[in-house]
């Protein structure tokens, strides 16, 4: 959720022999895996959303262990000219009426530059010219719901590969022969990190003595994916259920409350009757600046509780740095919330009460904010679990840091992948995978 | 050695597996090689998890980057070869399709006992209804007659009651498909080609002096393609008539060319 970022020149973990071996290969002009350039379509990386954090930690990532890595943007930089952002060079696209997120300008990229492996990271179902323009193709989306129609799932099949942020998606794409490979997002914790919560309520002028429950989430549909209504409602009833709450308890929401692509949440904040309860974040800060990272986990360090009953989440960033900061969760029992709260282990899962389908015709959860009122009274009342719980996120929010992610899941995986390009693959003989 | 290509087969593991282990054979005596075509159902899950309660010998290569397995077969000679690489002193060699879902149990002892070069039964394929065509019509050739419908010699022959299909003992034709038995000498002298690899591995082998034979009275049972909606295996002239292929392969496939057509070459 911010937008400062350090790109550092290039160092590897490798071992010096091994990069040495690496280093005389190129030379000879030999097939070399780390050779493959990558041409990576989503919003640029200085983009403060979701989209934009992942794009970059994982195209400087890839970068700082000697990738070449394009961004190819069709949000947050115009057209004409490319831009040099601390190293990586980020690339506008045209955008027309028949091609809304510029494919046509992605492909052009990809040719232009040379590049191996092309990587569309935003919505799939928005994708389906991006594997029919780019030969060697991977989709990186968010799955956030379950039951997609065959129409969506079409697209995704025309990917030569397809990599998800979390294992319910792999699981559920698995269902409909859909092969997919885990590549979750991460936190940087070097970033987030719990500090002084005295001192962090102070920089935001918060009081230090309050309960606090705190919201960070998008207000960019009037679908309300992120389940304003239900973080709504479940506060509301809370606080009719703990009455001695009202006088201690304070939301703090970090969005864009007035949002035209949106809902109006002033205004449903007041119907519901809780507007007298939250404090909303700076509206020019959450909608024009951003906070820069050290402030975002100033802003985490608020918290006693993080509320978020969204009805899907592709893999919930907001909810990871706020368990890098030891702040408990809950969240919704559906997608990739499940994983976030470790199945349960670190916070608390919402049952939905209903699913639906969504307007792309796949189920969705509606959580259920009598639940939700339940476990906000849990965190109110029973401080041994909330601390309990704070400890357990903290720990494993720490196992889930970029480098982990790209370490662990995405230099494997691209491996793979150049092992399958004959440009990059050296590989001509079958290998043998499983035998006795 | 049991030498298996599989790609996207999920649907017939299951049966293939359990036909497979009612063979009436010492399984100890058996080694699978899988050449495993990356899939975008469980094939390898089933392959694996299979393997994992069994008790057979068995190895999984995954196909090479540059020759990838087709769902035609049409193009696969040199993954066939491939096993040569894999052979480790087996008397014979078994190539079978992993979609063959139903086997008399002494298939493999019968394919055994009868002691040839190359030996196979006969494939079918039923439908749902319960009737029952032969199945590999085009590389099961007996005299450049493929068993298919034909007239020859005044009787009529047709993929429902294919070549042979009554004699009682072996019997010597041009070319066998889908499940045969080489042994292993020929296994190791005779290589197989494109197009249509299993066609060509038999006629070179005949060209050798080995001989080639089936066995009209064990039937066997190959998946129905058109009952479960897989795309079906077109054969090599529908590649060329489309100008996919060369009209050159043809010739490789037992045709000749005559006027601007391609005309079967049968022989006496």
């Amino acid at each position: 959720m911010s937008k400062e970022q350090k790109v550092e020149t290039r160092i590897t973990n490798q071992p010096i022999s091994e990069l040495k071996r690496e280093i005389a290969d190129s030379v000879k002009g030999e097939k070399n895996w780390k050779n493959m350039k990558i041409l990576w379509h989503s919003v640029a990386p200085f983009v403060n959303s979701g989209y934009g954090n992942v794009t970059r930690h994982m195209t400087v990532g890839l970068s700082n262990r000697g990738i070449p890595i394009f961004c190819s943007a069709y949000w947050g930089i115009q057209p004409p000219g490319l831009l040099n952002w601390k190293g990586l060079y980020v690339l506008p696209v045209r955008k027309t009426s028949d091609d809304p997120i510029g494919l046509k300008s992605a492909a052009e990229h990809y040719k232009r530059f040379k590049c191996d492996l092309g990587i569309f990271h935003a919505d799939f179902w928005a994708s389906q010219n991006f594997p029919k323009l780019i030969p060697n193709s991977m989709c990186y989306s968010p799955i956030d719901m379950e039951n997609y129609p065959e129409k969506w799932l079409r697209i995704l099949r025309a990917y030569k590969w397809v990599a998800v942020p979390s294992l319910h998606a792999q699981a559920e794409l698995k269902k409909f022969g859909v092969n997919s490979t885990f590549l979750p997002h991460g936190v940087d914790i070097k970033d987030y990190y719990p500090s002084n919560q005295e001192q962090s309520r102070k920089a935001f002028t918060l009081e230090k003595d309050k309960f606090i429950i705190g919201i960070v989430a998008g207000n960019n549909d009037e679908e309300t994916r992120k389940g304003w209504d239900a973080n709504f409602l479940a506060i509301k009833y809370f606080l009719e259920a703990n009455p001695d709450a009202k006088s201690d308890v304070q939301v703090f929401i970090h969005t864009d409350p007035t949002n035209e692509k949106g809902r109006n949440l002033t205004e449903l904040a007041n119907q519901i009757g809780v507007s007298k309860y939250i404090i909303w974040n700076d509206t020019y800060t959450t909608s024009v600046l951003a906070l820069p990272d050290a402030a975002m986990n100033k802003l985490y360090n608020c918290f006693d509780v993080f509320l978020l009953l969204s009805r899907r989440e592709g893999f919930c960033l907001p909810a990871l740095e706020a368990q890098a900061c030891g702040v408990p969760c809950i969240l919704t029992e559906f997608s990739a919330m499940i994983e976030r709260n470790d199945y349960g282990k670190c916070g608390w899962l919402i049952k939905p009460s209903t699913k639906i389908y969504s307007p792309l015709n796949a189920v969705t959860a509606i959580s259920d904010p009598f639940k939700g009122a339940d476990a906000l009274g849990e965190a109110y009342n029973n401080e041994a679990k909330r601390k309990m719980f704070a400890k357990r996120s903290l720990a494993y929010a720490r196992r889930q840091t970029w480098d982990i992610a790209i370490d662990k899941h995405f230099m494997p995986l691209l491996k793979e992948i150049a092992e399958e390009i004959p440009k990059l693959t050296t590989r001509t003989e079958p290998k043998k995978i499983a035998g006795n | 050695m049991i030498c298996l290509l599989s790609k996207n087969e999920a649907k017939s593991l299951p049966q293939f597996f359990k036909a497979m282990e009612q063979l009436d054979y010492p399984k100890e005596k058996l080694r699978w090689v899988w050449m495993y075509g990356r899939s975008v159902d469980d094939t390898l899950s089933l392959i694996q998890e299979f393997h994992k309660k069994s008790s057979y010998k068995y190895e999984i290569y995954e196909e090479p980057v540059f020759e990838r397995l087709l769902a035609s077969s049409l193009y696969n000679a040199r993954l066939c070869n491939e096993f040569k690489n894999l052979y480790k002193e087996e008397e014979f060699v078994l190539f079978i399709d992993s979609d063959v879902i139903e086997m008399p149990p002494e298939t493999l002892k019968e394919l055994v006992k009868v002691d040839k070069d190359i030996v196979a039964p006969y494939p079918y394929r039923k439908d749902s209804a319960g009737s029952e065509f032969f199945y590999d019509t085009y590389v099961f050739r007996f005299h450049g007659w493929k068993f298919e419908r034909v007239e020859y010699q005044g009787k009529v022959f047709d993929y429902s009651n294919p070549i042979f299909k009554d004699e009682k003992k072996p019997v010597e034709i041009d070319s066998v498909g889908t499940c045969f038995l080489i042994k292993a000498n020929v296994f190791l002298e005779v290589d197989w080609d494109n197009p249509v690899p299993h066609l060509q591995f038999c006629n070179k082998a005949r060209s050798k002096g080995f001989k080639v034979w089936a066995l009209p009275y064990l039937k066997i049972y190959h998946i129905d393609a058109t009952e479960t909606n897989e795309s079906p295996h077109f054969p090599l002239e529908w590649y060329v008539m489309r100008g996919i292929l060369p009209g050159e392969e043809m010739e490789k496939v037992g045709y000749e060319k005559k006027g601007k057509q391609w005309v079967l070459k049968h022989w006496d």
